[in-house]
C-alpha cells in the first residue's frame, strides 16, 4: 500500500512553524475527519510508521490551516479590504458552484441564486 | 484458557477512541470547583487555622510551569511574587526539596539573603512554608507569614503539614479537573467540526463524487479558493443544501 511520499518532513516542519504540539495537530486532524490516533500521527511525523494517502492529505490540510491561521492573524488589514459580507458571498458563490454543477446537469433547478 | 471475552461489537466502535476522554468528562458535572476557588479556600483555611498571622498564601505550579496563586492579603502577594522574581525564597525551596521550611527571623536568616531583606522591609519576620505533594509530585507550596519573629514552633509546623496534605489532594484534583474541562471543550469542538465535514462529504457523494477521498479533496480545494477552512466550507455546503430543500418544499 502507498503509505509514504516523503511529506512527513514537510508536515513536521510546518507543525513546528505553526507552534502546534503533536496533540494539537492530532485534534485538528480528527476534526477534519482523520481516523489515526495520536500515536499514529506522532509515529508518522518521526518517520517510524506509514500513513494512508488519505490520512496524509487530511493531516496536511490540518497543518496548512494552522499555518494559515497564524499567517492571517499577523496580517495588517487595508483600509479598503473586503467586507465580511462580500467574504461570505464569495464563500457562498464557491459552494454554489460546487453543488450547482450537478443540479444544473439535472435541470431540476434554476441557476444558483446570487446573494444580495 | 479464558473464553474470548472481546466485545463482539468492536468492529463498529468509532475509529477514534474517545472512551478515555469521555470517562474523564463524566466526572466534570459532579463538581464546580475550580483551581481558583480551591486556592481561595485553602488560603483562608491556613490563615484562620494558624492565628496571629500576617497572612497566608498558596502557589500551585502545573505541569506546564504555569503558576496559580492566592494570597490572603497584599503583603503576602508581594512577598510571594518576590520569590519568583528573585528565584529564591522559602516556598521555592519547600516546593523543590519537598521539605517544610521555617524562618524564625528574616532579619538574621542567611539562607535566602535577597528575599529575606525585601520581605523584612514588607514587615515579614517569620515564615512557615510546607510543600504541596500529590501522588508523589510536588505541585507547589503553601505558607504563612507573621510580622513577629520566632512566631512558629513545632505545633504550627504540624498543623501546616496536615493542612498541606489535604490541600494538595484538593488542588491536584482541581488541576486535573481544569485540564479535563479544557480537553472536553477541545474534543467537543473537534467532533462538531468532524460532523460537519462528514455531512458535507455525504452531500458531495450524493452529488456524484467518486469517493470520500475525492469529496475531501473537493472541499479542500474550495477552502483554498475561498480562503476559508475546510470546516467553514463544509458548514456552508450543508447550509446551502438545507436552504434549497426548504425552498423547494415551500415552492
Amino acid at each position: 500500500m502507498d503509505t509514504e511520499d516523503g511529506r512527513h518532513g514537510a508536515i513536521e516542519a510546518a507543525r513546528l512553524r505553526a507552534e502546534l504540539t503533536v496533540q494539537d495537530l492530532w485534534l485538528r486532524y480528527v476534526a477534519l475527519g482523520g481516523s489515526g490516533d495520536a500515536f499514529d500521527i506522532d509515529g508518522y511525523l518521526q518517520e517510524l510508521v506509514g500513513l494512508d494517502r488519505f490520512e496524509r492529505d487530511v493531516l496536511a490540510q490540518a497543518v496548512n490551516e494552522a499555518l494559515e491561521e497564524r499567517y492571517r492573524a499577523a496580517r495588517v488589514p487595508l483600509s479598503s479590504g473586503l467586507s465580511d459580507q462580500s467574504e461570505a458571498e464569495r464563500l457562498r458563490r464557491i459552494v454554489d458552484e460546487l453543488l450547482g454543477q450537478k443540479a444544473r446537469a439535472r435541470e431540476d433547478e434554476g441557476p444558483p441564486r446570487a446573494g444580495h | 484458557m479464558d473464553e474470548n471475552t472481546q466485545p463482539k461489537d468492536a468492529a463498529v466502535a468509532p475509529s477514534v477512541d474517545l472512551s478515555a476522554a469521555l470517562t474523564q468528562m463524566a466526572g466534570l458535572v459532579l463538581s464546580r470547583e475550580t483551581v481558583d476557588t480551591a486556592l481561595g479556600l485553602v488560603t483562608t483555611l491556613a490563615a484562620a487555622t494558624l492565628a496571629g498571622n500576617l497572612g497566608a498564601g498558596v502557589t500551585v505550579v502545573d505541569e506546564h510551569g504555569r503558576r496559580s496563586r492566592a494570597a490572603s492579603n497584599r503583603a503576602v502577594e508581594v512577598a510571594d511574587a518576590l520569590q519568583y522574581e528573585l528565584n529564591e525564597g522559602p516556598c521555592l525551596t519547600a516546593a523543590r526539596t519537598r521539605a517544610l521550611v521555617r524562618i524564625d527571623d528574616t532579619l538574621d536568616d542567611e539562607r535566602w539573603p535577597q528575599w529575606n531583606e525585601k520581605a523584612g522591609e514588607l514587615g515579614v519576620r517569620s515564615v512557615l512554608s510546607a510543600p504541596l505533594v500529590a501522588a508523589g509530585e510536588s505541585i507547589g507550596a503553601m505558607k504563612v507569614y507573621s510580622e513577629r519573629p520566632r512566631k512558629y514552633g513545632p505545633h504550627d509546623e504540624h498543623v501546616l503539614r496536615l493542612l498541606a496534605e489535604q490541600a494538595a489532594i484538593l488542588l491536584a484534583n482541581s488541576q486535573s479537573l481544569r485540564e479535563s474541562r479544557r480537553l472536553s471543550r477541545q474534543l467537543t469542538d473537534a467532533l462538531s467540526s468532524r460532523d460537519a465535514v462528514a455531512r458535507a462529504t455525504g452531500v458531495l457523494l450524493a452529488e456524484g463524487a467518486g469517493s470520500v477521498e475525492e469529496a475531501f479533496a473537493t472541499l479542500a480545494t474550495a477552502a483554498r479558493r475561498a480562503g476559508r477552512s475546510v470546516e467553514e466550507v463544509a458548514r456552508a455546503v450543508v447550509d446551502v443544501v438545507v436552504a434549497r430543500n426548504v425552498d423547494s418544499r415551500s415552492a
